[in-house]
């Protein structure tokens, strides 16, 4: 996918906001690339700028973006202002709730904006394992589960992409094997409560 | 109406808030009264929720990756003298190297890390893509002695060199552009084609060394070795090939250089 970025980026320079979002949506790792390194230095002097050092920058900047790359990934997305100004906008968001009024805040961009998506309710039940022993039956989950999981639940990746992606017949064949992961994962559960 | 055969997937669609508002309504009914609908759907979300930990921490780990690819001095900002020190909005300087420094600092990493694999794993040879070919061996034709006698001191000829010796690439290519019909002569075609290729606009690189071939030869082995890396750049090996392959087999000894550097992407190919 990253090969393609280069060639229409070649053909086509300079690519559009409209064209690199694209790109980003497929999960073209070079448009990624090119998002991440292009926003960097204005955050950074933002940061600096506001009581902030470069870690804070980095940390902030990193969580921004992936905050972004979910926005963009997500079936719905629609963007009503330039790429730069998004990202901008929701570093700027998440930088004011760690600074909460301290102090004035020095803006160095236009921003728009931004909403945080609303947490989803969290449904009660007893004999569920708790989160780090979930994050380590995952992580110990092995490939191609991990990348099947975690490329539709996070990545939001069609069937018919992981089924090319994971080298699949087709997405059928994707389908099933997705729902045998996630038996896999929950027989691992299964056995963390027993062990309990 | 959610039943044994749909339940799985209706929780998925929960999750992902794909449930259109009928759905919602008995789902949200199903919950408050089904102890063991509750404990499924508790867990699919816990799953939900960690698989989203697990695919964050990895997809940090890639920007990482790409964050570590910049080079600190070329992305280090300074804020502005004139600054207020509150309230107000001021842009900040950043600090940039001269183009044609950074490029041949990007060049030399990206040479001393493929240099280092190659070194360490002779294997690799032979595998090496055209963009890295390119990046690894492009740099500008030096243009320092070739604007004497190029123009009158503040013609448009002699500010378009002025620009691409600066590496100021897209004011030279437009001020080359520029030169009266009559002035445009063999230096202004080769150095235009060396501006658009320093530019990152390698189709037109293309066109304008084709076009020098035809019509000039004094710097045919020099074109014929800029054609070739622009052709790489565009990821076009055959054609990149059959110019590199007439650079080396040049039997001009002036263009020993080129003959060497040919030979060696050659390599590659």
């Amino acid at each position: 996918m990253g090969n393609l970025y280069i060639h229409n980026k070649t053909l086509e320079d300079p690519l559009t906001d409209e064209a690199i979002l694209l790109a980003v949506k497929r999960h073209d790792e070079g448009a990624i690339r090119e998002v991440y390194q292009a926003s960097w230095p204005v955050i950074l002097q933002m940061v600096k700028l506001n009581n902030g050092d470069e870690a804070d920058a980095k940390d902030l900047y990193q969580d921004s973006i992936l905050d972004f790359l979910e926005k963009v990934w997500q079936e719905d997305f629609v963007l009503t202002c330039k790429i730069k100004t998004f990202i901008y906008s929701i570093c700027r968001k998440k930088w004011l709730y760690r600074l909460r009024g301290r102090r004035n805040f020095i803006d160095i961009e236009k921003y728009a904006e931004f909403e945080e998506p609303a947490e989803e309710a969290l449904v009660e039940a007893p004999e569920i394992p708790d989160d780090e022993q979930m994050i380590t039956a995952i992580d110990n989950l092995g490939e191609p589960c991990k990348s099947l999981l975690i490329g539709f639940y996070y990545e939001k990746l069609s069937m018919e992409q992981l089924a090319n992606k994971l080298n699949y017949k087709n997405e059928n064949v994707a389908k099933q094997q997705k729902l045998r992961c996630k038996d896999r994962l929950k027989n691992a559960f299964a056995n963390l409560k027993l062990k309990r | 109406m959610i039943n044994d055969t749909n339940k799985a997937e209706v929780i998925e669609h929960y999750l992902l808030g794909k449930l259109d508002q009928e759905l919602l309504e008995e789902f949200k009914q199903r919950l408050a009264t089904d102890d063991q609908f509750r404990g499924e759907v508790a867990l699919e979300q816990a799953l939900f929720r960690n698989l989203q930990v697990v695919g964050r921490k990895e997809q940090r780990l890639k920007l990482e990756a790409f964050h570590q690819e910049m080079t600190r001095p070329a992305f280090e900002v300074e804020p502005d003298e004139n600054q207020e020190s509150e309230g107000r909005a001021l842009p900040g300087k950043v600090i940039q190297f001269p183009v044609k420094r950074l490029a041949w600092m990007v060049a030399a990493s990206i040479a001393l890390i493929i240099g280092t694999t190659l070194i360490l794993n002779p294997f690799e040879r032979g595998r090496m893509s055209p963009e890295t070919m390119f990046a690894t061996s492009f740099t500008p034709y030096p243009g320092g002695e070739i604007t004497r006698g190029d123009g009158e001191r503040g013609s448009t000829k002699a500010q378009a060199f002025s620009a691409y010796q600066a590496g100021n690439y897209p004011e030279s290519i437009d001020l080359f552009k520029a030169v009266p019909e009559d002035e445009k002569d063999e230096m202004t075609w080769f150095f235009l084609g060396n501006a658009l290729l320093s530019a990152d606009r390698p189709r037109e690189a293309i066109d304008t060394f084709e076009s020098y071939l035809v019509q000039y030869e004094e710097f045919a082995i020099e074109a014929k070795w800029y054609l070739g890396l622009a052709y790489l750049k565009v990821g076009e090996e055959t054609e990149a090939k059959r110019q590199l392959e007439q650079v080396a087999a040049t039997p001009d000894p002036q263009a020993g250089e080129y003959k060497g550097k040919a030979k060696e992407l050659l390599n590659h190919l």
